[in-house]
């Protein structure tokens, strides 16, 4: 008896010992809600209090006329995945895209927006953030300014306005040697761009880190411009790769409270091994 | 529940490990900034400076020494900039405008320092050779353009303000090259005023160079005189003649009715001939290659080429296309930024000049790309890695795989290579993972990629788990059979060991290597009796024994078995060896 009294508390102590590491666990991964990193998406998460989307088809029991979607990827979007996001431009809504120029570029040619987003990265050494990598920008349309990380070049955007440019100061590393080079233009580039989608509005950021923790700040203005004073449904597809993450985010997703599910869990185990005691 | 804590913080290391580290180029980018202060320059330059982008400029963050640089030169365009303001805004007065001269003359020298140093800084740091070479000399033009002439019609503004009233004093030109001859014309704007003397001086030192006569033509004074050449003025410039010097027509009047002495300027710059030296050569070379340096000159000159602070031969350079080759692989160059320098002479009409050219040494090392996952969840251990080729598919690439220090594996690539790699079977570790891409042909670099995974295993983590169980349930008030158990295993083990190191002694010493045959030696041993020498049979050292009869008798049974068991291809019976070895002690005793 003594043995299986070992096993059981093995058990018990291991459950709960999992769930609080799941619940414990800060995950790096970049633009995930969890990650209280700079790089992370919980300081927007904590002021917007988004809902969470593991996917485009949960758009489809979100009312587009009061939210925004912010999606960051850095892989290309399947059809499936891109007629859930037009059917929610079609009803109205506003989509903010950002990540790699692999997804945007994705995005932009199923959805028929001229907009081409370039492999080569704006740097600024004269307005910006700390260092080049960081351009500072100005929106025009939301009059706040915009500080971007390594954001992309546009090499084409008909049909699209611009929303955020970077100083007359920057410039686009084309050949991606990380430094200017004879040739290599200079002047402002879009750093924000909104095109008319259906009866929605699709907004292209070239910059993901323009949501992200160390930045939001400063980003703030433009953010509550974009989003207007609609809520927020953001994407987390790919964080959700993360078994742990993806534990946490269902749970959040389905709306119960983290809190609520660890005490939860705690009450239950510390029943069944007063139970198996028992027996 | 005390496990709790030493996993989660062992939770937020693992974390902090997988943050992933930003990547990326120098902060400073120097191209882009020698860029921005050509813009700027030529803005000023230009007559139309908007002080807003200066001062959004001087204002940038730039980290480092060259942070400093920067703001040195934008501090001084800025107050130049100021005093530009206050020269057009009017009202001055004499006093005021002869203080403003003073501050322009001396601000023109720091100026041309710290623009021209900071343009050289940049130039140096440059990634892009081509550009910053381009740039530089745009930039050293304009600064010529500010420093030389703007700077100096401006102090001359100012100085004609300075003598508003008593007298005009006028050149025909406000440039001039060494050796011209120029008009001096002088104007008293008030009666009774003569002439006592008028000279040429340095500016703003007032140094007497030379003497210019006046005549007078009706109202006024005129006189030519011959602007000071370069080995005229090179006794007032040390250690080197600038390539443009500000003079100034210094004329002295006399009122004879007050007996008061006025003084009047006129402001002019002198330019020296230049050497007209363009250096031409690949702003890239891999370290080895055969550094080819075109000197193209527009003249005859004695000068010094080579490479900053590591070669340089002197030579003659003709007009037209001077060729230089230098053999990279000879001479001790460091990977990076290496400045080519043609040092010309001064002559008897050009001063003297370094021209420089940047030129990056660069290791040749293979263009691939490694790709390894930093996280990796895995239940073999194994971790794949990918070596991609970026050029052409090239013969004789290797890639060595090395797991915390340990080669795991050499791999030639066919243009790529997707391999597994066995990390750890530990449930969780953190393991070095490097790739050294060699490639098989002279002079090139290996490519190095280091990266850190994080493995975690959860088949072993699982196992583990069950085993601890499993070993506690078991176990559990057994501590003491088990205690037994361990040391009774590593006292066989520890005699295993000392029978293994005796064998190799054996056969290093006596090249035996047979279990009967070591007996028979341990015995001699036991025996004191002396052991065979490496070249004699064990029958050739027996005979040489004294023993006694019966000992004699038991021991050739031992030597006769120690024999058989070391030539024979049947090994002999080591109980009975044994049985007769202590049957051989005991008769010993």
């Amino acid at each position: 008896m003594v043995s299986r009294e070992v096993v059981l508390l093995g058990l018990v102590l291991g459950v709960l010992l999992g769930v609080a590491i799941i619940y414990t666990y800060t995950p790096a991964t970049d633009f995930s809600v969890l990650n209280t990193g700079p790089s992370g998406l919980s300081r927007i998460a904590s002021m917007y209090r988004p809902l969470i989307a593991l996917g485009t088809s949960y758009l489809a029991g979100v009312e587009p006329g009061n939210y925004a979607y912010l999606i960051i990827r850095s892989g290309g979007v399947g059809a499936g995945e891109v007629k859930a996001v037009a059917e929610f431009l079609a009803r109205g809504g506003v989509v903010v895209a950002s990540g790699t120029p692999e997804f945007l570029n994705s995005l932009m040619k199923q959805l028929s927006v001229g907009v081409e987003v370039g492999e080569a990265v704006v740097y600024d050494s004269i307005r910006n953030y700390g260092s080049r990598f960081y351009p500072v920008g100005y929106s025009p349309t939301c009059n706040s300014t915009v500080v971007a990380y390594l954001p992309r070049y546009v090499a084409s955007y008909g049909g699209a306005e611009v929303v955020a440019y970077s100083s007359e100061f920057s410039y686009a590393d084309l050949d991606g040697d990380g430094y200017m080079d004879l040739g290599e233009p200079e002047g402002r580039f879009p750093l924000a761009l909104v095109a008319e989608v259906g009866g929605g509005r699709l907004f292209v950021v070239t910059s993901p880190h323009v949501f992200v923790n160390s930045l939001l700040e400063p980003n703030l203005g433009f953010v509550n411009c974009i989003l207007s004073g609609r809520g927020l449904v953001v994407d987390q597809y790919e964080v959700a790769r993360d078994p742990l993450q993806y534990v946490r985010l269902a749970v959040h997703a389905g709306g119960a409270s983290e809190y609520y599910v660890v005490a939860l869990v705690a009450v239950a185990g510390l029943v069944a091994y007063g139970a198996l005691r028992e027996w | 529940m005390r496990y709790l804590l030493p996993v989660v913080l062992a939770v937020i290391i693992l974390t902090s490990l997988l943050a992933k580290p930003v990547e990326g180029a120098e902060p400073v980018d120097c191209s882009n900034l020698l860029a921005i202060l050509e813009k700027v320059l030529e803005s000023v330059v230009s007559g139309a400076p908007n002080r807003e982008l200066v001062r959004a400029v001087a204002s940038a963050t730039v980290p480092g020494d060259l942070g400093v640089r920067h703001r040195e030169a934008y501090g001084e365009l800025l107050k130049y900039l100021n005093y530009l303001e206050r020269v057009s805004g009017g009202n001055l007065s004499s006093r005021e405008a002869r203080e403003l001269a003073a501050e322009l003359s001396i601000l023109g020298g720091e100026l041309g320092s710290s623009v021209g140093g900071y343009a050289d800084s940049l130039a140096r740091c440059s990634h892009d050779p081509a550009l910053a070479s381009t740039i530089s000399i745009r930039v050293k033009q304009l600064l010529d353009e500010l420093v030389g002439v703007q700077i100096p019609s401006l102090i001359q503004l100012l100085v004609q303000q300075a003598s508003r009233g008593l007298l005009e004093v006028g050149l025909d030109r406000g440039r001039y090259r060494a050796g011209e001859t120029a008009e001096l014309v002088v104007r008293p704007l008030r009666e009774g005023l003569e002439v006592v003397q008028a000279y040429i001086a340095l500016w703003p030192t007032l140094t007497k160079v030379v003497d210019v006569t006046l005549v007078r033509r009706g109202s006024e004074y005129v006189g030519l005189f011959e602007v000071p050449n370069l080995s005229t003025l090179s006794r007032y410039y040390s250690p080197s003649v600038p390539t443009a010097a500000a003079l100034a027509a210094v004329v002295e009047l006399l009122n004879a009715s007050e007996g008061s002495t006025y003084r009047g300027y006129a402001l002019f710059s002198v330019e020296f001939g230049r050497p007209g030296v363009v250096v031409e050569a690949p702003a890239t070379l891999y370290l080895g290659d055969v550094l080819e340096v075109v000197v193209r000159s527009d003249g005859y000159y004695r000068a010094r080429v080579g490479l900053e602070g590591v070669h340089a031969v002197n030579a003659t350079l003709l007009p037209g296309a001077n060729t230089f080759r230098f053999n990279t692989s000879v001479l001790n160059l460091t990977y990076g930024t290496h400045l080519i320098v043609v040092e010309a002479e001064p002559t008897a009409v050009t001063v003297g000049a370094a021209v420089t050219k940047p030129v990056v040494v660069l290791p040749r090392v293979p263009r691939v790309e490694v790709r390894v996952p930093t996280f990796i969840v895995t239940a073999d251990g194994c971790a794949t890695v990918e070596v991609v080729s970026r050029e052409a598919p090239q013969t004789g690439l290797r890639a060595l795989i090395y797991v915390g220090g340990a080669v795991r594996g050499s791999y030639y690539l066919n243009g790529s290579l997707r391999v597994g790699v066995l990390l750890s079977y530990l449930p969780v570790a953190s393991v070095e993972v490097s790739v050294r891409v060699l490639a098989e042909v002279p002079g090139y670099e290996p490519y190095i990629s280091r990266w850190v995974v994080v493995c975690v295993n959860p088949v072993t983590s699982i196992a583990v788990g069950i085993a601890s169980v499993v070993a506690t349930t078991l176990l559990y008030g057994r501590e003491r059979e088990f205690t037994v158990l361990v040391l009774s295993l590593g006292r066989r083990r520890l005699t295993s060991t000392a029978r293994a190191l005796r064998s190799a002694v054996l056969e290093f010493t006596y090249r035996v290597s047979s279990r009967v045959a070591e007996l028979y030696y341990g015995t001699l041993r036991r025996l004191r009796l002396p052991m065979p020498e490496p070249c004699e049979t064990l029958r050739e050292h027996f005979s040489k024994l004294t023993l006694g009869r019966g000992l004699s008798e038991m021991l050739r049974r031992l030597m006769l078995l120690a024999e058989r068991d070391l030539y024979s291809k049947y090994r002999q019976d080591y109980g009975e060896a044994l049985r007769v070895a202590e049957e051989v002690l005991r008769s010993g005793k």
